[in-house]
């Protein structure tokens, strides 16, 4: 039993770690700081704040959201952000978000954006 | 009250430090202590509850987390709206859990009673020292004056899914505790059967996980507006890896139960399902993967990793240790425990993959210096073909008998369903359903169901075990309607944003949306602007339905969300947002999601629940007799 055994659970580990690299290869997004961002860089991700910069937001001809993002800590550049599509609750100026995209000439195009929960385990202060 | 609160909760910890050390000598002395300690944690949850219903502001968390218009409901709820509180009734859902095993605990072996309520009082004392000592909830504010009004609860949460999902969770998660507390006890002083003694309780807490996972995630779908339920994030995740080891220990229990193997496989299943709750605990309270939920990077976090290592480091020196009586040996791989085994390790490869995609930000900045993510994309990709195999071997097991069949039966039992599910799957590539996935999916669905059917045919004969297996069944046919949900409206679903002027039409599939007008509302906490919809059927021209999303504005938070609304249909759900005005202010940004099948997630998981209930009270009856 136990030889067989423990060839099943090394197999079964095989199986999904091969499929783990494969799957991991072409879908993982490098985690930056906007600080960090110089020159164009494909399917990144960026966690930072939104700043106070102006911020527009028009539903026509296409839903497309423009700000600008900074770092929550060291604010010492930002960068302007374009996401098409809706305005995600709780979006506004001073919130952390979430951005998954592309870095081009200097601007983030966005693909997916997420507003971080505000109060939920925030330690006090 | 404060003090009282915080009293209590002193009290809580000092008795099961007491019990702790009475255990191994004077099993009633210890028994009463841990009773008394989950009864006295219990006492500290309600004061603080106390202290948020009479807006005692003087408290720094009440002060935080409500504010006097709030409903008394959701004043309750914030109990649990932050970290501090979160813990105080974490430790005291795990505290009561004890006290209900302490109270039987006479019941038990005596070598297994001493061990598993040391190792009770062992959990209640990591959770309730943290809370004492790093969480504490009763902490006077840090102020001259006491403020007249409090802070407030996140609008988002002040939905009935949201405030009652946590503690469902809790429940599920912490007494996950308990069958861990026995196993540990059954590693040191090995006991015949010790498994029956934490049976009962691992349906309960795996009952209690299902129904706060898929709460969690029918609040996320009705409340944040993005069309879904689920997305791989690691707060979800960190409660989906123990619930899959957890699933992976109902069922090899059922092995060791009929065939006396796998003791120490279901030991470890018991003590890892454990680990990952707290390991969870860790994840989404350390900060070291970014998730939507914004935790913020305290320290505590690593005491959950020192707790941790402990814990696991004394049960591997007891794995070694002490001798076990061998495994009994597989006879076939054409047998229910072979097929048991396989899915364990389906179960298990599930947990690893996704456990693997949660942590490999940090993996990946170790490997390489360059942290990177994992999203949606990597999980899917991984788990969706890991859950069919195993969908397909939750068909085969039931018509495999337990040692051996030969092929000859195998082949005489499977041609039918497996025939039917491929006729299916023909019949839905030919209505032009597409994906391979989607397809398969269903076609596993269609086989599985003619299994169980075949099963409790052949089973009616048994009167006596009946209903216990059709308890099982009941809960395997919750697992398939959940999945045509899942794949239906994932598989299948419509996505469109458009813009509407009053009296405007957009059109999408079969229904055709109509801006009526547009309405602002006001409210004491809050306004919002409704747009006002039609909802016609294309194919009739009747009107099914009006709607009316809005996009709200709360007066305190100065926070805008989205009240999407849902139209629920048999055959899927509208899901409309209205996403806001144009600049002009006469034009209404729409989107509409179309997600097939949806409800049949809910009612799925609701089928589930009850086949527990009916399995749990033939436990109950059989403990009676």
């Amino acid at each position: 039993m136990s030889k067989v055994f423990l060839a099943l659970v090394l197999g079964m580990l095989a199986i999904v770690t091969v499929a783990m690299f494969l799957s991991t290869k072409d879908k993982a997004n490098a985690v930056l700081i906007v600080n960090d961002l110089d020159g164009d860089k494909e399917r990144i991700r960026i966690g930072g704040k939104v700043s106070n910069k102006d911020i527009t937001y028009d539903v026509e001809p296409e839903f497309s959201l423009k700000f600008y993002v900074e770092d929550k800590l060291t604010p010492a550049k930002s960068v302007p952000v374009v996401y098409k599509g809706i305005k995600p609750d709780m979006f506004d100026a001073g919130r952390e978000v979430l951005i998954d995209g592309d870095f081009k000439d200097g601007t983030l195009f966005a693909t997916q954006l997420l507003t971080q929960c505000p109060s939920k385990y925030e330690p006090p202060e | 009250m404060n003090e009282i609160g915080f009293l209590s909760l002193l009290v809580s910890f000092f008795c099961s430090v007491a019990a702790a050390v009475t255990a191994r000598k004077n099993i009633t002395l210890a028994r009463a202590s841990i009773i008394l300690s989950g009864i006295s944690s219990a006492i500290s949850v309600f004061i603080l509850g106390f202290l948020f219903l009479n807006n005692d502001y003087s408290n720094q968390y009440v002060w935080q987390f409500s504010s006097k218009e709030m409903d008394p409901f959701y004043k309750f709820a914030a109990i649990w709206g932050g970290m501090d509180g979160s813990m105080l009734l974490w430790a005291a859902i795990q505290g009561i859990g004890a006290s209900i095993v302490a109270r039987d605990i006479f019941r038990f072996p005596k070598n297994l009673a001493n061990n598993t309520l040391l190792f009770l009082a062992i959990s209640n004392i990591f959770f309730l020292g943290m809370t004492l000592f790093l969480t504490n909830p009763f902490q006077y504010i840090k102020s001259e004056i006491i403020p007249l009004d409090g802070n407030g609860l996140n609008p988002l949460l002040q939905n009935p899914f949201m405030a009652i999902h946590p503690p469902i969770m809790y429940f599920g998660l912490t007494w996950f505790a308990i069958p861990a507390s026995i196993a540990f006890a059954a590693l040191i002083s090995p006991t015949k059967e010790w498994y029956q003694y934490c049976r009962a309780w691992t349906l309960l807490a795996w009952g209690f996980l299902t129904a706060g996972k898929v709460l969690g995630g029918y609040w996320a779908y009705i409340e944040l507006g993005w069309g879904g339920f689920w997305a791989w994030d690691p707060v979800e995740n960190a409660s989906f890896i123990p619930w899959l080891t957890g699933t992976a220990l109902l069922h090899s229990v059922m092995v060791e139960e009929r065939k006396g193997m796998l003791k120490l496989w279901n030991i470890w299943l018991a003590l890892a399902t454990y680990s990952l709750t707290v390991f969870g605990t860790f994840l989404t309270r350390s900060g070291v993967v970014q998730s939507v939920h914004a935790f913020a990077s305290t320290d505590i976090g690593w005491v959950f990793l020192l707790y941790l290592g402990l814990y696991l480091s004394v049960a591997l020196f007891f794995t070694f240790r002490v001798k076990h009586t061998p495994d009994r040996h597989i006879e076939s791989f054409i047998s229910r425990e072979a097929i048991f085994l396989l899915n364990n390790l389906i179960l298990l490869g599930i947990a690893f993959a996704t456990l693997w995609g949660v942590l490999f930000p940090v993996f990946s900045e170790w490997f390489t210096g360059q942290k990177q993510t994992v999203g949606i994309p990597y999980f899917n990709a991984v788990n969706v073909p890991l859950f069919l195999l195993m969908l397909f071997f939750m068909g085969v097991g039931p018509l495999v008998s337990w040692r051996h069949t030969t092929l000859a039966q195998l082949r005489k039992q499977f041609l039918a369903p497996i025939i039917t599910a491929f006729i299916v799957g023909l019949m839905l590539v030919w209505a032009g359903v597409p994906g391979f996935y989607p397809i398969l999916s269903y076609s596993l669905c269609v086989f599985v169901f003619l299994t169980i059917i075949k099963e409790l045919h052949r089973r009616k004969k048994e009167p006596a075990s009946f209903l216990r297996t059709l308890g099982a069944h009941t809960v395997h046919l919750g697992v398939l309607l959940a999945t045509i949900g899942i794949t239906a409206s994932m598989a299948h679903k419509i996505e469109r944003d458009f813009v509407l002027s009053e009296g405007q039409s957009y059109s999408v599939g079969r229904f055709q949306f109509t801006l009526k007008e547009l309405t602002a509302v006001r409210s004491s906490s809050f306004e919002e602007l409704q747009a006002v919809t039609e909802i016609v059927d294309t194919k009739s021209g009747d009107i099914i339905a009006i709607r009316k999303p809005a996009s709200r504005f709360y007066y305190k938070k100065k926070e805008n969300t989205s009240e999407v609304s849902i139209l629920k249909l048999l055959k899927g759900d509208v899901y409309l947002v209205m996403a806001g005005l144009d600049d002009s202010g006469t034009k209404a940004a729409m989107k509409v999601f179309i997600n097939p099948l949806q409800s049949l997630l809910w009612i799925g998981t609701g089928v589930m629940i009850f086949g527990l209930f009916v399995i749990l009270s033939q436990r109950a009856y059989s403990q009676r007799t």
